[in-house]
């Protein structure tokens, strides 16, 4: 009806204008277009360079990944790394890493969203000291931490167990999450959640169904970063876990690496398929971390 | 109602927020206290200590093991390193993964390959990237020197050896925690970019503001709290760098790339000293703490209360 009544007068001027921007903006696209994919290109080559030399060396002979000069392309791709890999319990370690990243990661998410939220819109006495409470909780290389977690890990009967990954996962990657997820609700603007408030939302409610949907793409980047930091974390993995619950960094490490040499070619085909599921879950998530708001908006 | 809201010191709805606020808090709070506080204080407490072995048969020595800091010149080294590290690398983070970001947010067919392409870097496990990285530097079967023997820049007689060098091997080490880390930058502007109202650029344009100044005007500090956010993350990580640095040259050649996070290491697992490697570690989580607060005083004023 708006766009009704709108139309009346400045049709002509405004189809005018419009007309006019497009076209200044499609020839701004013609010019640039170029200039776009070239540093599309240079892009993809950095990111993907030691993946792709990592493709490469997967493929090769270990005479080929030792020889000077090195080779550049494998005369002979072979998939036999792949097949050592699987040989060295990869499935296992796989199914391991999944399990202790998942599942810590989706408990850091639930309880980091309540305490951001909080953090970030709510007005409470010792606000700051507690923020700062928090963070100290991540200030502790956890180099240090390792040996005192053990302990409690040890008194709890979880060494030997993928618990002993989840738990430590789960309570260190609060401070991470939580500052990263209290950015996000910062700048959603209030009067939204105001107006919800005016209207007789509880601030929980207008928390779950207004503000949550608006942070979306952030809760997704958010998820994202905790998975993969779970996912590839190494010394509470190397010092907790058996042969049974590696996970696939110590894997990896363990089925290519003896104490004076390594097999680059097995590393480097245990890389990529490390990878492999985490390109499957970012390209899943990419379209949830840039397309969440305009979700939120049209559900709420 | 009445007699609830006289109870309350200030005002109903302020008190009710508060409790909201402390039921929201009380997981993250109990699971870190659960977990996290015996480590923490633990730490504090090994560094008043003195002797022992493996943490074993240590003794309380005051402040000891931090005066002995000052007299231990590869801890100086490996502190120069950390803060050096730390700063060049964070602010080549930020740099170049805001412009990625902000590159991967044009318009354009094929964009989302350079999106899923941002994160690759950082998904892959830090020790084996390093390793990977390490053996592309290694001089004698290494693929950078391959290259250069190939396009004859090189005499294969005379390889460079890249880790040979601590500048070289120091610059390296830059270059691979930048190209490391822009992901996790790069993820966050992205989706800190999503919450930005198109209108707003929209109204600009009409203004007449050029795309630089709605960068410098607009953008950039909308995204405040993410980008300040970001930068205490990465400070934090650079600081406590180990697997990257310990996969790759591991210190060497001599000490030159030792950072404080390998020189705990080696006085806690090599050593098993832990009391110097506890006292370390304090003063590293003091030095993280006042860049922490040093970021925040400085970028950091809530756009709204």
């Amino acid at each position: 009806m708006a766009t009704v009544a709108r139309r009346k007068e400045p049709v002509l001027l405004n189809s005018n204008r419009r007309a006019a921007l497009t076209r200044r903006r499609r020839a701004i696209s013609l010019s640039t277009r170029t200039l776009i994919y070239a540093i599309s290109a240079i892009i993809l080559i950095i990111q993907f360079f030691p993946l792709i030399w990592a493709l490469l060396t997967s493929l090769m002979t270990s005479a080929e990944t030792t020889s000077t000069p090195a080779t550049l392309f494998p005369l002979h791709p072979m998939l036999g790394s792949y097949f050592q890999a699987f040989q060295g319990a990869i499935g296992h370690y796989y199914l391991n890493s999944i399990i202790a990243a998942t599942i810590s990661a989706a408990l850091t998410m639930l309880m980091a969203t309540l305490a951001a939220y909080a953090f970030a819109r709510l007005r409470f006495r010792g606000k700051r000291f507690l923020l700062i409470f928090v963070l100290f909780f991540s200030l502790f290389p956890p180099l240090v931490q390792v040996i005192p977690v053990y302990q409690i890990l040890q008194n709890l009967h979880l060494i030997g167990t993928i618990g002993a990954l989840i738990l430590p996962y789960t309570v260190f990657g609060l401070p991470l999450a939580v500052l990263i997820l209290m950015a996000f609700f910062q700048e959603v603007p209030g009067e939204l959640e105001e107006a919800a408030i005016v209207d007789g939302l509880s601030r929980f409610t207008a928390f779950v169904r207004i503000v949550l949907p608006m942070v979306v793409p952030g809760l997704f980047a958010a998820a994202v970063i905790v998975f993969v930091n779970n996912w590839n974390e190494y010394l509470f993995a190397l010092t907790y876990t058996t042969g049974n619950t590696y996970t696939l960094p110590v894997g990896i490490v363990t089925i290519s690496q003896t104490e004076f040499t390594t097999n680059f070619s097995l590393l480097s085909a245990a890389t990529i398929m490390s990878v492999i599921p985490l390109v499957v879950l970012i390209l899943v998530l990419e379209r949830r971390i840039v397309s969440g708001l305009t979700a939120g908006a049209l559900k709420g | 109602m009445l007699i609830r809201a006289s109870r309350a010191r200030k005002n109903p709805i302020a008190s009710s927020e508060e409790r909201l606020a402390w039921l929201m808090l009380a997981p993250v709070l109990i699971a870190l206290i659960a977990l996290g506080i015996y480590p923490a204080f633990n730490t504090l407490w090994l560094s008043f200590q003195q002797g022992g072995f493996f943490g074993i048969g240590t003794t309380f020595a005051g402040l000891a093991e931090y005066t002995r800091l000052f007299r231990d010149s590869q801890f100086w080294g490996a502190l120069g390193f950390s803060l050096l590290f730390s700063i060049i690398t964070v602010a080549g983070q930020m740099i170049f993964g805001t412009a990625l970001a902000l590159f991967a947010n044009l318009r354009f067919a094929g964009r989302w390959l350079v999106r899923a392409a941002i994160i690759f870097p950082w998904a892959i496990p830090t020790s084996t990237n390093s390793v990977i990285w390490a053996y592309m530097f290694n001089d004698q079967y290494g693929l950078v020197n391959s290259i250069l023997i190939h396009l004859g820049l090189m005499n294969p007689a005379h390889p460079l050896s890249w880790l040979g060098s601590g500048q070289l091997a120091t610059a390296l080490i830059y270059i691979m925690a930048i190209w490391k880390a822009n992901s996790l930058v790069a993820l966050l502007v992205l989706a800190g970019l999503q919450s930005i109202p198109g209108e707003v650029y929209e109204a600009a344009r009409v203004d007449g503001a050029s795309p630089w100044q709605a960068l410098w005007g607009i953008t950039l500090p909308l995204l405040r709290a993410t980008l300040v956010v970001t930068l205490v993350l990465r400070t934090i990580e650079s600081l406590q760098a180990f697997d990257l640095i310990s996969a790759f040259t591991n210190g060497a050649p001599g000490n030159s790339t030792q950072n404080l996070g390998l020189y705990i290491y080696v006085q806690i697992q090599q050593f098993g000293d832990f009391p110097y490697g506890s006292a370390i570690a304090t003063v590293l989580m003091v030095i993280t703490m006042c860049f922490i607060v040093l970021y925040m005083r400085a970028l950091y004023r809530p756009a709204a209360k």
